[in-house]
């Protein structure tokens, strides 16, 4: 899923139920595991590899030499709910980032305010996939063999499980978009972070303390020419008031955003940010 | 406040009775009602539309400027102030009323006929009016006392009456016929019902309250005076619970119930009530309401007559003195029992029609005023006197409108704090010119929120506030009337604050869950530790302050919710901080600092110097509705074709479907049976004070510009054709606004969908277990307790009815649906792929195993507890009793006196399967003798499985037991045993006659010589055309 082809059967919430199943039998056989999550064993289609081989990779849990599963004991007691799970996530997120996940979900987030000049913005529309596919043409592919190109449209279909549930937007089931605000993704990010609440820091200290997360929501770029990415932007203008406080001073330092405040303004740049609740839950 | 003062009056104030106070008591604390409106004729439930005032009717017709005969008839719903209008027209007229007119004002005082005979005697001038004979007979009433004894007389006479109007009166009337009136009469002589008639609360004792005070009435009971004396149709209520599933409310006296051991008329009596088409059910309370006047002058020895002269008497003593007589009764039914009597002595006019000309009546001009309440009026007061009223005055039931209510509290609180001197002093003055109300001006309420009355005084509402009023009447008070009023709201509370000021407030309601209350609890229970400091708090700033969890400075003061913080310390509680609104932004407090006292509450406006864009779109806002959404604080109704109620509604609908497609509800928690719960909501969000379609939704927008933007986004981002950055815009603001408001949403329903979607799961898990049960799936050997939820997954979907059972049963597990709520189990507990949560829209079933298995564990766990077995154990019991009858007749035949041919038959039928099978005989013999003598050796072996339980030992069993027996019997398999047996009884001699029992005997012999078979070829066939024969009759 993450290090290897995505693929949709695998959703969060199967990866998740399954770890907390073998978590409460300790250890199962593979026959067992698949027997409980899947009773109907004459249907045609078995997803149990799926989903398991993604805990697998995540390091959830581990098989041993006689096929059984076992749960991976160096993180117990880490992950209690889907919320905590979703940050697990988040944190290995970056381990990834030649795969497929990580380069679609880069692409996403730079083409998505174009799709706004599209017809449809659905996932699967030719005029989505013809831009990530550019996108990814441009930034990855040079760099690895590995195509992704025809690959884009299975791939995506799995990915809007998994970009919903990490907090990268929101997944509107009639019109099958993602819309981008990944606020809870660096909202997490955050909560990983060395910040300190009740601290301002410059938005070039804030950025970089969130490396290397950040950089799915940012290009160098962008960091070069302080542009604040309407992804990125739309969730530093959500989380302030809620764990910051965004900080706009007139003088050259500030980085340069477009969406409305909370009074409504536009175009306010921001310089620093102060962190008010590192903890604060969405 | 002044404590000291208050905490010595309160008692004298606090009464939720107006006549209990004292007149200068009664006059500091009156609010003037001003919804009352004259009628002409009397209507039970009238909408008026203009109103009278109380100073009006003292001039119109209490001075009577006329000098007319006059009945006038108060009324209106218990507790709306019937009692208070009356007192205080009486009291204003004593001051002004010439001496020519005498005024009686007769209390309700215990609201009984004792109570007001005793007021009466009381009277001098009433006494020295009476006979000796009425004075006798008037203090021997009035002197009753054993309560049992003049309960059981009431019940004794009622029957006497009905007795004697049955033998006596030709007509007695359509209600019920004269056969039905001799059923009912042996009905009331059961000793059963005559206990039940007689219990507190029944119509005995409510007749008997309105005769005699109790001498230990709780305080409680004399909120409710307004009871009246009456059957009603809820008193024989009991008796639906006769006959259909027994007796059941007094387990030790059930026998008494059994109406099969009654006498046959009172049995009689009880089923022609229970049959729905009869109308005695209706018109038995009328019926015996007929007789509660009589009822009470003969069980205490009270006549009408004696009422009826004693006041034409006091009218003619009156029209010697050359006065006249202003009567005012606060309550008719101080008189029960007399009323009629009653009536017909104040309704005599002193001219009229039956006067001869020139001749003068003997009688003084009488002028009543009669308070009473509508039912009582429309039930027991008769057609007759009705016409004669000469004026009847409503009240209705929200006499007081909001500013009434603050007015209301303000002036008893006023008087709480005023000496009695200080008020005696006013009540004497105060028809001099210049005398105004006096107030109670404490320094403590200088800070607090004032009303203004009128002759612009301002009364501080301490330790209560506007909100906490209209919150209080609007959602905790159910009746909403004066009286209680002051028992449930505003007389604890001032206790409380006086005596016990750290336990404050006094009450004991919820707090409303909105989006402000959520954020006031968990930002007090971030910032206090005790639990019940929270709790507290949290009551105090949602009920007496705003409920935001929002502080402010006004001209230095620090408001916390909107109340003074100095108000929290002092009934010590914690200081607390809240985000602080700046001075720029509206400042919602309840507070109204003194210099604003004189403004009324709802016209605070929300002033703002700093104007942002939100701001300026608000200004701007093409829908009126809007605007006037945020500002007023009235509903909004989205009813109705206009156009801009109509872009609300849409802008709603298409937020809500939006919410619901947008919140990963999976993601969330839910699991797949709890979504389906929430689907069956259309919606999710409504507006705050949103009547119409929608309301329904448990999370209410706030009236906030953050919730129109919203909305106005909802409508940009949907619009087609719409510019792409508007576009994009849109979107994220909506973004912005679910990602900060999810969890909100999301928790007002998460426990609401759980319970139901656990509730239907449990239903589903029962259902399947005792499915289970009844196939013999689950047995007695294995036993429910190592049934696990694997055994239930990998049962076999499609197990089909067992056989051999009645239909009876068959159909009970057909009804329990096992294939489909298996189905159902699974499909709850789905981890589907997307968002298809339909079971026509999902491909394979991936379980949330660990979840499943904890709802099944805890239902598994509490099933023998938790499931109703009852109704499977009857059918159980039945299928048991017709399986042991079967056996019992079986072994009847089969230990007959003549055993030996049974035996006989039986080795016959065996051989003939032990050497027919595997044979190369003759197919026909093989087709037609072995499957019927097979079949009778299974049944035989059906009969010997067949548990040996009498119907005793059964009964005995726990109903899961019961269940496991039941489902081990083969009762079709039984019957046809005993249909085969039956015929075998019929054929034996048969057998024995044909000598085909000869032949088979051979077999015994040639058995061992197959090559010889061919030759029983031919006795072999008898013998199956005989048994073919006998099964044919068995069918």
């Amino acid at each position: 899923m993450f290090k290897t082809q995505m693929d949709t059967p695998a959703t969060p919430e199967r990866v998740y139920a399954l770890y907390q199943l073998l978590r409460s039998l300790k250890a199962a056989e593979v026959k067992d595991l698949k027997e409980k999550m899947e009773p109907d064993s004459s249907a045609a289609t078995q997803y149990f590899g799926q989903y398991s081989g993604t805990a697998i990779e995540l390091g959830l849990i581990k098989r041993d030499d006689n096929n059984n599963y076992l749960v991976n004991t160096e993180i117990e007691g880490q992950i209690n709910s889907l919320a905590d799970f979703r940050q697990y996530v988040n944190k290995q997120l970056s381990k990834f980032d030649n795969e497929e996940f990580y380069r679609i979900t880069k692409a996403y987030v730079q083409i998505y305010p174009k799709l706004y000049g599209n017809e449809k913005m659905s996932l699967t529309e030719e005029s989505t996939l013809n831009l990530i596919r550019k996108y990814d043409r441009e930034h990855f592919a040079a760099h690895d063999e590995r195509v992704l190109e025809k690959r884009v449209n299975p791939t995506i279909l799995a990915w809007r499980f998994w970009a919903s549930f990490l907090g990268f937007g929101f997944l509107d089931d009639n019109s099958n978009a993602v819309y981008l605000n990944p606020a809870i993704y660096l909202q997490d990010l955050i909560k990983m972070s060395d910040l300190k609440s009740d601290t301002t820091y410059s938005l070039d200290e804030f950025l970089n303390a969130l490396e290397p997360g950040i950089d799915l929501l940012l290009t160098e770029e962008q960091k070069k020419n302080k542009v604040i990415p309407f992804g990125l932007d739309a969730a530093l203008k959500t989380l302030d008031g809620v764990s910051l406080e965004l900080i706009s001073i007139l003088d050259e330092s500030g980085w340069h955003s477009q969406l409305p405040d909370n009074m409504g303004n536009t175009g306010t740049d921001i310089s620093a940010i102060k962190v008010t609740n590192k903890e604060a839950v969405l | 406040m002044n404590g000291k003062i208050a905490i010595s009056r309160m008692d004298d104030i606090m009464r939720p009775d107006a006549v209990t106070l004292s007149d200068e008591d009664f006059l500091v604390t009156h609010v003037p009602l001003r919804k009352i409106s004259e009628l002409s004729t009397f209507e039970y439930n009238p909408n008026p539309s203009k109103f009278i005032s109380e100073q009006d009717i003292l001039d119109t017709y209490v001075k009577n400027p006329k000098n007319k005969h006059q009945f006038i008839v108060v009324y209106g719903e218990s507790g709306t102030g019937k009692s208070h209008l009356i007192r205080w027209l009486k009291t204003s007229y004593d001051a002004i009323k010439p001496d020519s007119e005498v005024v009686l004002f007769i209390r309700r005082n215990d609201n009984t006929l004792k109570g007001t005979i005793l007021q009466l005697l009381k009277i001098d001038e009433v006494r020295n009016l009476l006979t000796e004979e009425q004075y006798e007979r008037l203090s021997e009433a009035s002197s009753i006392e054993d309560e049992a004894k003049l309960k059981s007389l009431l019940l004794s006479n009622l029957r006497n009456e009905i007795e004697y109007e049955n033998t006596e009166a030709p007509d007695y009337g359509e209600l019920l016929s004269r056969r039905e009136v001799k059923r009912l009469l042996a009905f009331l002589k059961n000793d059963a019902v005559e206990k039940k008639l007689l219990e507190d609360n029944g119509p005995i004792d409510r007749i008997y309250t309105k005769i005699n005070p109790r001498s230990t009435m709780k305080k409680s009971d004399s909120i409710g005076r307004d009871t009246t004396a009456e059957f009603r149709s809820s008193d024989f209520s009991f008796l639906d619970q006769i006959n259909t599933i027994g007796y059941q409310d007094d387990e030790a006296s059930g026998e008494e119930w059994d109406i099969t051991s009654w006498d046959r008329k009172a049995a009689k009596f009880v089923r022609d009530y229970e049959n729905e088409d009869n109308e005695l059910r209706e018109n038995l309370p009328v019926y015996l309401n007929r007789f509660v006047e009589g009822l009470i002058q003969r069980s205490t020895g009270v006549r009408g007559e004696d009422f009826q002269q004693l006041f034409l008497e006091i009218r003619r003593a009156l029209k010697k003195q050359k006065k006249n007589l202003t009567l005012f009764i606060e309550d008719i039914t101080s008189f029960t029992g007399v009323n009629g009597a009653l009536l017909n002595a104040l309704m005599e006019e002193h001219t009229g029609a039956n006067r001869q000309k020139g001749q003068e009546s003997e009688l003084c001009r009488i002028s009543s005023f009669v308070g009473t309440t509508n039912a009582y009026f429309q039930n027991g007061v008769k057609d007759n006197f009705r016409d004669r009223v000469s004026q009847y005055l409503y009240i209705s039931k929200d006499a007081f409108n909001e500013s009434q209510r603050y007015e209301f509290f303000a002036k008893y609180l006023n008087a709480a704090s005023l000496t009695a001197d200080k008020v005696h002093n006013w009540a004497v003055s105060r028809h001099e010119t210049g005398v105004k109300l006096p107030v109670a001006s404490e320094t403590q309420d200088e800070d607090w929120e004032h009303v203004r009355i009128d002759d612009n005084i301002s009364l501080s509402l301490y330790p209560f506030t506007k909100h906490s009023i209209d919150y209080l009447y609007s959602n905790y008070l159910v009746d909403k009337t004066p009286r209680y009023i002051l028992r449930n709201i505003m007389e604890p509370n001032l206790r409380r604050i006086l005596t016990n000021p750290t336990e404050f407030p006094a009450y004991e309601g919820t707090t409303e869950m909105n989006n402000d209350a959520r954020q006031l609890r968990m930002q007090l229970e971030h910032q206090i530790e005790d639990k019940n400091i929270v709790k507290r708090m949290e009551k105090l700033l949602a009920v007496w302050g705003n409920g935001k969890a929002e502080e402010s400075t006004v001209n230095g003061t620090r408001y916390i919710s909107g109340l003074n913080s100095s108000f929290l310390k002092e009934i010590g509680l914690p200081d607390v901080t809240f985000n602080k609104i700046a001075a720029s932004e509206p400042v919602h407090t309840v507070v109204v600092p003194e210099e604003v006292t004189t403004v009324e509450a709802e016209e605070i406006v929300p002033s703002t110097t700093v104007v942002s864009p939100f701001e300026e779109k608000r200004n701007n806002l093409s829908n009126r509705l809007w605007a006037d959404w945020l500002t007023s604080n009235e509903l909004i109704r989205l009813q109705g074709s206009k156009k801009e109620v109509q872009t609300i509604k849409d802008q709603l609908d298409r937020l809500n479907g939006l919410l619901f497609s947008l919140i990963d509800w999976m993601n969330e928690g839910f699991t797949c049976g709890e979504i389906l719960q929430l689907k069956t909501r259309n919606y999710l969000v409504k507006l705050q004070n949103q009547k119409g379609k929608g309301d329904n939704a448990l999370y209410a927008l706030p009236k906030t510009m953050e919730s129109v933007n919203l909305l106005l986004n909802v409508f940009d981002f949907t619009q087609k054709n719409q510019d792409p950055t508007v576009k994009r815009n849109a979107m994220f603001e909506i973004t912005r606004w679910v990602t900060r408001h999810k969890e909100e949403i999301v928790s007002c329903y998460r426990s609401h969908v759980q319970k139901e979607a656990q509730k239907q799961t449990a239903e589903i898990l029962r259902a399947l277990l005792v499915a289970k049960m009844m196939t013999g799936e689950i047995h007695s050997s294995t036993g429910l307790k190592n049934y696990k939820l694997m055994d239930l997954l990998q049962s076999d979907r499609n197990t089909e009815i067992p056989v051999g059972h009645s239909q009876d049963w068959n159909k009970l597990i057909e009804k329990l649906d096992m294939a489909q709520n298996l189905q159902k189990l699974e499909l709850y507990y789905d981890l589907p792929q997307g968002r298809s949560y339909t079971s026509n829209a999902r491909g394979k079933i991936v379980l949330d195993y660990k979840a499943l298995d904890q709802s099944y564990k805890s239902i598994h766990k509490g099933f023998l507890k938790d499931t109703d077995l009852s109704s499977y154990a009857a059918v159980a019991a039945k299928e048991m009793q017709r399986s042991q009858a079967a056996a019992d007749q079986i072994s009847n035949y089969l230990d007959r006196t003549q055993p030996e041919e049974y035996k006989y038959l039986l080795r016959v039928f065996n051989k003939l399967v032990d050497t027919v099978k595997d044979s190369k005989l003759n197919t026909r013999v093989r087709d037609i003798t072995l499957p019927k003598a097979d079949k009778f050796s299974q049944m035989l072996r059906v009969y010997e499985k067949t548990p040996d339980l009498s119907m005793e030992q059964f009964e005995a069993m726990p109903p899961e037991e019961q269940l496991f027996a039941a489902a081990s019997t083969n009762l079709e398999g039984l019957n046809t045993l005993l249909e085969i047996l039956k015929d075998m009884d019929r054929y034996i001699n048969q057998i024995q006659g044909t000598g085909v029992l000869n032949d088979v005997d051979k077999l015994q012999e040639e058995d061992k010589n197959q090559s010889n078979l061919s030759d029983l070829e031919e006795p072999l066939i008898e013998a199956g055309n005989l048994l073919e024969e006998i099964r044919y009759a068995a069918r």
